[in-house]
């Protein structure tokens, strides 16, 4: 491509202007990405200097490390009942607090807050709420009748109450959908109810397609964050740790490995450094297909509407 | 560590930081650094099921007074450190990380009197102590950087020493101008301070694990507290009638938890059974000795008489954060090391408590392991001869004395414990001293955490749950920690 003499100099001051964030891009992301990708084909302990060692890192992770199984399995689990459920009690809250009642920024605050509280401070909060003898939940399901479940020393229960612990971060979501909702035009509402469509036919019809570009963003954002859970796994494991008995910091009979803790303990607990790599590597193509399915699969269901 | 003990900021981050590893050996040394409230203690009711007239009873409780709590405060005590002659020029600093955090006891900075008493000495070789920055991840990207700290107190070192990333301290220890001498130190210490002939860190002040027991709930339960158990037989048998349950089946009270505090980690049980876990000639993981297997179906065993396995897992759910369980009275008999005397003296001094022994089973191997922290040279170091000579000061026998003494652990000269008129006045003392002879170190495996962490204490967890046998379990923890060793000496 030939440049004029003007689009030369336009190019050298676009970056220049653009070089701080360029100079953090190329440092700080795109070196240890490229470094991560040659580690990942290595055996890398910090101290020592790499080994090449082809993909055997790969092929073990996918062949050999029982591990690797069931913190792929966790990681599903919690990403197929997670993301749905999340996107369904954000929805709903969202319809809920659309109405026009009084004192709504008032609702709609209350349900931001639990975003915004750093989520090592709300696990902790959680670790008690999830107490077996004394915990809220379990007071309240034997108000009702119902047994005590031992929500974080039990392997089976351990990810259905991280499921219900990530329901409660959902105001962000909730901000997001809200938005959409003012963005759906009037008249299609004032022409449902002249047609005699009741309330639930308007979301089913006019509501819920025309905030499917919503759902689509935060499904594939829900998808992505779900498999890159780790805090909260991380947290309770350790703060819950009194509970767990003898298992290892991944919950009770690993019931809480998670892909990236699993990544986490490998590279700075066991200083595998190449194989961690690898896992890394592993999990963005595993992503970037999921989104890609999801992507593709949009054109059949995600509706923009006024365009 | 009894994770429910929370709220202090400190243990807080470096049970999120080093995991279960360090919260291991980071309750060693923890009686002075516990903060926080003074919970009201669970009222007791002595009198009332005991077959012993009231006045018998009385009297009891005041004998205890007197002879459970322990002097309230150590001596005050000095320390001084030797000039080294000559001093550089020059100056030179010398940049000192813990793995652990400070240890603040009776208003005293131990470690900084420390590090202060030798900066005095020694105005050109100044000394900058660091506390809470030993994470491995972190000490090991200084010295892959070239710019290691000169000295470091870690947990145990294995993890270094096999990366290569020591000094060794072998060719000081040859020289022989220095207290470390093999016939002077506990026999257990001295196994974890060499690995494969060299010595790579000096241990700084040691401590074990004992049995503290609950005098009130012993006497309610109609047992003599001054008879503590012997063996695991008499250990479960007393266990079973201080344990209370509630009309559903839940423990109110319990007897003991072989989990729980340090009792279980680093393999305890097997090693108390006899096991050695770690074949240091033949570079081979032992966790399916016979006695490790017998051990963990001995660990099923009492799980089933105390009420279950999740019974007790369910009991610790129930702990309130921040309150210790033997202190609020829950727990009658806990294993732990001799810091708990700290913890009891701040903040339940109203408890009748004792102190035994180690339990370990009939003809089994007496002790427990060893905690505490070692003072290692990072490799790259450039004032190694300075930090030797440091070093010689800070694990030498008066720093030692003076930092077991004052923060209640144990110097790792057993003559200058017998020595010690303090320890000798505090009966509590006297059961961890009397083990310490006998005590092992944490087994030497290169991969030490990888092993226990990753796969010794979760296949525990799986036998205890009933998923898998006992031979089952120790023959798959052994065979997951042996493939880690193997791939990380073989490279």
């Amino acid at each position: 491509m030939i440049m004029s003499r003007v689009q030369r100099q336009k190019l050298k001051w676009g970056l220049v202007f653009i070089s701080p964030w360029l100079a953090g891009f190329i440092i700080l992301t795109l070196y240890p990405m490229g470094a991560s990708l040659y580690y990942s084909f290595t055996d890398y302990d910090v101290l020592r200097p790499p080994v090449w060692v082809g993909v055997q890192n790969y092929t073990v992770f996918l062949t050999q490390d029982n591990l690797a199984f069931t913190a792929i399995s966790n990681t599903l689990f919690y990403a197929v009942f997670s993301v749905p459920l999340g996107i369904v009690v954000a929805v709903a809250l969202a319809l809920l607090l659309n109405a026009r009642v009084k004192g709504l920024a008032v609702f709609r605050s209350i349900f931001f807050i639990p975003s915004i509280v750093p989520v090592v401070a709300s696990a902790v909060l959680w670790v008690w709420l999830f107490s077996t003898r004394n915990g809220l939940i379990n007071l309240g399901l034997q108000a009702v009748g119902l047994p005590k479940v031992a929500w974080l020393s039990d392997p089976a229960w351990t990810k259905p109450a991280l499921i219900i612990m990530s329901l409660w971060s959902v105001g962000g979501s909730v901000v997001i959908y809200l938005a959409g909702l003012q963005d759906i035009p009037q008249p299609l509402y004032e022409a449902a109810m002249i047609d005699g469509a009741n309330t639930w036919q308007q979301i089913t019809r006019i509501t819920l397609p025309l905030l499917t570009p919503q759902i689509f963003f935060q499904l594939v954002l829900g998808l992505i964050g779900a498999f890159q859970v780790f805090v909260q796994a991380f947290i309770l494991g350790a703060i819950g740790g009194g509970a767990l008995g003898m298992g290892s910091e991944a919950g009770p009979a690993n019931s809480l490995l998670f892909y990236s803790l699993y990544l986490y303990l490998n590279a700075f607990r066991f200083f595998r450094m190449g194989y961690a790599s690898a896992m890394a590597w592993l999990l963005f193509l595993i992503t970037l297909a999921l989104t890609l399915v999801v992507l593709r699969s949009s054109r059949q269901w995600v509706h923009y509407g006024g365009a | 560590m009894s994770s429910k003990q929370l709220p202090n900021r400190r243990m807080f981050l470096k049970t999120i930081g080093f995991g279960a590893l360090s919260g291991a050996l980071a309750a060693c040394g923890q009686a002075a650094q516990q903060s926080g409230s003074s919970p009201t203690p669970i009222e007791i009711e002595v009198t009332k099921e005991v077959p012993v007239t009231t006045e018998v009873e009385v009297t009891k409780v005041v004998e205890v007074v007197i002879t459970a709590t322990p002097a309230p405060k150590p001596p005050a005590m000095r320390v001084t450190a030797p000039t080294v002659t000559p001093q550089p020029e020059p100056a030179v600093d010398l940049a000192f990380w813990d793995w652990y955090g400070r240890l603040v006891w009776n208003n005293q900075d131990l470690k900084q009197v420390q590090v202060d008493a030798w900066n005095a000495a020694n105005p050109n070789i100044r000394v900058s102590y660091l506390p809470n920055a030993g994470a491995k991840e972190k000490v090991l990207t200084a010295v892959a950087s070239g710019t290691p700290p000169d000295l470091l107190l870690t947990d145990p070192p294995a993890d270094y020493v096999y990366r290569g990333a020591l000094e060794t301290l072998q060719p000081y220890i040859d020289l022989g101008n220095h207290p470390f001498e093999k016939d002077a130190i506990y026999p257990g210490v001295w196994q974890a301070m060499e690995y494969e002939g060299q010595v790579y860190g000096v241990h700084k002040v040691v401590n074990n694990g004992g049995l503290y027991i609950n005098a009130d709930l012993f006497w309610k339960a109609g047992l003599d507290p001054d008879k503590p158990p012997t063996n695991l037989k008499e250990l479960e048998e007393y266990a079973l009638k201080v344990q209370r349950t509630d009309s559903q089946g839940n423990i109110e009270i319990l007897g003991f938890s072989p989990w729980m505090n340090i009792a279980g980690i680093w393999g305890t049980w097997a090693q108390a059974f006899g096991a050695q876990m770690w074949d240091a000639q033949n570079r081979r993981v032992t966790f399916d000795e016979p006695a490790s297997i017998r051990a963990l179906e001995w660990q099923v065993e009492y799980a089933k008489k105390m009420g279950g396995y999740e019974k007790i897992l369910e009991f610790n759910d129930s702990l309130q954060g921040g309150v210790d369980p033997f202190g609020s009275g829950r727990v009658a008999m806990y294993y732990t090391g001799p810091w708990q005397i700290g913890i009891m003296q701040d903040h339940y001094p109203t408890i009748n408590y004792r102190t035994a022994r180690a339990p370990v089973p009939e003809g089994g191997r007496p002790g427990s392991w060893l905690g505490g922290s070692w003072l290692v040279i990072p490799k790259g170091t450039k004032h190694r001869d300075l930090a030797w000579e440091f070093l010689r000061f800070y694990c030498g026998r008066d720093a030692q004395n003076y930092e077991g003494t004052q923060g209640i652990g144990f110097s790792i000269f057993p003559e200058d414990n017998a020595k010690n008129e303090w320890f000798k006045s505090v009966k509590l003392l006297q059961p961890f001293l009397e083990d310490l002879p006998n005590c092992w170190p944490i087994p030497l495996i290169p991969t030490v955490s990888h092993a226990f962490f990753t796969a010794f204490n979760p296949m525990v967890d799986e036998a205890l749950r009933g998923r898998r046998t006992a031979e089952d379990a120790m023959k798959e923890a052994s065979r997951l920690a042996q493939a880690e060793v193997d791939r990380f000496l073989t490279r």
